[in-house]
């Protein structure tokens, strides 16, 4: 199941600090966001948690085991990034399918779980392009869809929908929370913007200067 | 706003531009026009531009005497061997500079390219005495090692440049998707700078055909390429300069025909980044 456990971990570059040292527990099947100004390392601490980053101490534990030194991959987790960073030679199919690729799937099983999340985000019709044919919202559910095909215990969100228009921000806003609701699974969604963040989440963490404030949600909401 | 250019400076800079073209382009075609010149005419005074009788004589002659194909065989196999192993090489080289950058990155990119500055005689003596102990004189394999090395430097700075305009969320994205290193490699990175690869496998290979210093330094027979075909008509009994001109002609036509064919492939290469 995917919890997943911050044990003092730190970050630092040198002698600039960016994390001093995180303790966090989040429960399986949390929304838990992070909150903050530009540079309080709150992107850091999610690509910490994804694997992205090596920490310079402290551990992170996933499920209960310690995934500290294990690859991105082998940690059940999958990213939604800022840019949405599709794969710009490959179409949607390929996009989407390129993890279960990687995994070593069989092909009719990989075309069967493609056409599900197709079907979920409403890309059926998409599946052959190529994602510079696509508009910014359907990039989006692009990324999406590559991040749930893979049935993962977790998700990590970097910033998602700090490129779209406000109406389609406030749709995507919806849609995340139901695919939560829906999976049941673990997400962690960084943002700056406290709307997103008081609408969207079971707890808010907020960060400063790479400190955990104290946590939010003792108070009443 | 675009900004209006008037039709008489646009002339004057298309004439200037022809001017600089046809002066940089003369000799070769001065040297394609000797070719079919006979001897006699090729050094006349003054000299003759077209009006003058054709001839093939020199190519008859100059194939009679050497044999081109094995020359030119000889050519390609260094250009495209040296290139291949080169790009091998210069590939993941560029992916370690662009996406994972150490403290030493940047002098290490300047310590590459300064090898570039050195005069390449300064290597010829210690390099001729590895070849021969080696036994790697005029050997196909000998001297694509060296091209190879002396084009290394250029083909990761090329790469490198290219590789820096490519999010570095892409690759990430596929280390969350579960690619190993190789396969990031190959199934993202190298598809998606394929305009930046083309255009630096294009340049390595003019640059590795028309390498004179070390083919003719290293090869005598066997792996000798086309700069020994012409550098064979160089005599001491003094020069046909026909003849010589035929056989540059021929040695040039490949690479020449490939340039024309690859020029905007190359344009684009060489300004890429430049303009988004």
């Amino acid at each position: 199941m995917g919890t997943i456990s911050l044990k003092n971990a730190r970050k630092a570059f040198g002698d600039a600090v960016i994390i001093p040292g995180a303790d966090l527990d989040i429960k399986d099947g949390e929304f838990v966001v992070f909150v903050g100004p530009s540079g309080c390392g709150k992107s850091t601490l999610l690509r910490m948690i994804a694997g992205l980053e090596d920490l310079t101490s402290g551990a992170i534990h996933i499920d209960g085991k310690d995934m500290t030194n294990e690859a991105p991959s082998k940690r059940g987790l999958s990213m939604v990034f800022q840019s949405y960073a599709l794969y710009p030679h490959m179409s949607v199919r390929g996009n989407i399918s390129f993890g279960l690729k990687m995994a070593g799937l069989p092909k009719a099983e990989i075309e069967a779980k493609v056409a599900k999340a197709a079907a979920t985000l409403n890309l059926t019709e998409y599946l052959d392009r190529k994602p510079r044919q696509l508009s910014g919202g359907q990039r989006q559910r692009v990324a999406i869809g590559r991040a749930i095909v893979r049935n993962p215990e977790g998700f990590l969100f970097d910033e998602p929908l700090s490129n779209l228009d406000a109406a389609l921000r406030v749709n995507m806003r919806l849609e995340i929370m139901q695919m939560h609701k829906d999976l049941g699974a673990t997400m962690i969604y960084v943002t700056h913007d406290q709307v997103e963040a008081m609408t969207m989440a079971d707890r808010i963490v907020v960060l400063n200067r790479g400190c955990l404030l104290p946590d939010l949600s003792a108070r009443p909401k | 706003m675009a900004r209006t250019v008037s039709t008489r400076r646009k002339l004057i800079v298309t004439a200037i531009a022809w001017a600089i073209g046809l002066l940089i382009f003369f000799p070769i075609l001065w040297t394609i026009l000797t070719s079919f010149k006979t001897e006699g005419e090729a050094i006349a005074l003054p000299p003759k531009f077209l009006f003058f009788d054709w001839t093939l004589e020199n190519y008859g002659v100059v194939q009679e005497r050497s044999d081109y194909l094995k020359f030119a065989m000889n050519s390609i196999m260094l250009a495209l061997g040296s290139t291949f192993f080169a790009l091998v090489i210069a590939i993941p080289s560029a992916w370690a500079m662009a996406f994972a950058p150490g403290r030493r990155t940047k002098d290490l990119l300047m310590w590459m390219l300064s090898t570039k500055m050195m005069p390449p005689v300064g290597a010829l003596l210690p390099i001729y005495l590895i070849f021969r102990d080696f036994g790697l004189l005029d050997t196909r394999g000998g001297i694509i090692t060296v091209l190879m090395l002396l084009n290394l430097p250029i083909l990761i700075w090329m790469l490198y440049t290219y590789f820096k305009e490519i999010p570095g969320e892409i690759l990430e994205a596929s280390r969350m998707d579960g690619a190993s290193l190789g396969k990031e490699l190959l199934y993202v990175l190298t598809p998606m700078a394929i305009p930046g690869i083309a255009s630096t496998l294009l340049l390595n290979i003019i640059l590795a055909w028309n390498e004179a210093f070390w083919t003719l330094a290293l090869t005598t027979k066997d792996a000798a390429p086309l700069t020994q075909f012409i550098a064979s008509y160089s005599s001491p009994e003094g020069l046909f300069w026909a003849k010589l001109s035929a056989a540059s002609t021929m040695a040039i036509a490949p690479i020449l025909v490939l340039g024309w064919f690859a020029q905007k492939q190359l344009v684009r290469g060489l300004t890429f980044g430049a303009v988004k």
